[in-house]
């Protein structure tokens, strides 16, 4: 159950067995079927979340019913509206899970006790923060810069297990174009293959 | 958004009381037998037109994974499931509903690291009094079951 926030932790720091033990008990083991929602827009973001099974995705709904898509959360990812989370305010987004899903959830109070017994946590969050800052920086940048295929040939290289788990459509609005454009971007490339 | 509540002994007594009364709470309610193995035919004892979305869960561990809140609707026993479901139990709130404080304290040893709360009658019907060591949960908790009909009494620690 916490076979891969070990490993996630363990490649960032080390922490003693007795300190994962610790580390254990502060999370809420959760298990969300396919279609459930781990945050709805307009309610307080009160967990940040480690993906240990499942994908979930992060969305707003447009005023015209669109859903665009701001992030996959794969196995080993966390995932949350930050800014609800630390703010306390309500949240625009909503996290979805695209799979069957096992997740393990911190609170707020449960997570600063964390780095206060455990301060070492500090440097293994504030990497995630840093990759994290980079990762969204990259995507800005793509998003102003990259031509269609550009974007959907660099997802397809970062994030290939993604591609098979994730419906069309969805891929579709995380790169900001049509479900038609996509087909068309994978009908060339199929051809020059 | 719905929080999912397990009721562990939806086929007992106290089980089939309290999920007739949340099933007027729009939640998602996951009735789980005693019997691991799970009974079945739960849902036939809960009121037509519930507000929440029912669903018999025949694995009690998978049911508590799930779960945002439990249910722990066998005052008097259930130490083997109680450790069976420890390590998805954690942090969670779990409302003991109908023992004794001194089942709770034998619960909490099974469970250390989940929220325990005592949910019991008291002699005017319908009301519980509602003890727990953490305020904010017990708070929380207290609402819950007055949203599902019940008089409530705090009792503090």
């Amino acid at each position: 159950m916490f076979e891969l926030l070990g490993k996630s932790i363990g490649e960032k720091i080390p922490l003693t067995g007795e300190e994962f033990e610790f580390v254990k008990t502060l999370f809420v083991p959760k298990k969300l079927r396919k279609r459930q929602y781990l945050l709805q827009e307009g309610d307080v973001c009160k967990y940040t979340a480690f993906v240990e099974k499942g994908i979930l995705r992060t969305f707003t709904v447009d005023e015209k019913g669109n859903e665009p898509i701001l992030q996959f959360s794969l196995e080993g990812w966390w995932v949350a509206d930050l800014y609800s989370f630390f703010t306390g305010e309500v949240s625009q987004y909503n996290i979805e899970a695209l799979e069957e899903c096992e997740l393990l959830l911190i609170s707020r109070p449960s997570w600063e006790n964390l780095l206060e017994k455990v301060p070492r946590l500090e440097r293994y969050f504030r990497i995630l923060v840093q990759n994290n800052l980079i990762a969204t920086q990259r995507r800005l940048i793509g998003a102003m810069s990259e031509t269609a295929e550009e974007k959907y040939l660099k997802l397809t290289r970062t994030f290939p297990d993604c591609m098979q788990r994730v419906p069309q459509h969805m891929i579709a609005s995380y790169l900001g174009i049509t479900p038609e454009t996509l087909s068309r971007i994978r009908s060339h490339l199929a051809s020059r293959k | 958004m719905k929080k999912t509540i397990a009721i562990v002994g939806a086929e007992e007594e106290a089980g089939m009381e309290i999920a007739a009364h949340f099933s007027k709470v729009p939640c998602r309610l996951l009735l789980l037998s005693h019997d691991s193995c799970g009974s079945g035919g739960m849902l036939k004892n809960i009121p037509q037109h519930p507000a929440a979305d029912l669903i018999e869960e025949p694995c009690m561990k998978d049911g508590c994974w799930e779960s945002d809140i439990i249910v722990w609707a066998l005052p008097d026993q259930g130490d083997d499931e109680a450790e069976r479901i420890s390590e998805v139990a954690t942090q969670k709130p779990v409302v003991l509903f109908g023992g004794t404080r001194s089942r709770m304290e034998d619960l909490q040893k099974r469970l250390p690291y989940s929220q325990l709360l005592l949910a019991a009658h008291t002699s005017v019907p319908g009301e519980i009094e509602m003890s727990g060591s953490c305020a904010e949960t017990r708070q929380e908790m207290a609402a819950l079951f007055k949203e599902a009909g019940y008089k409530i009494k705090i009792v503090n620690p």
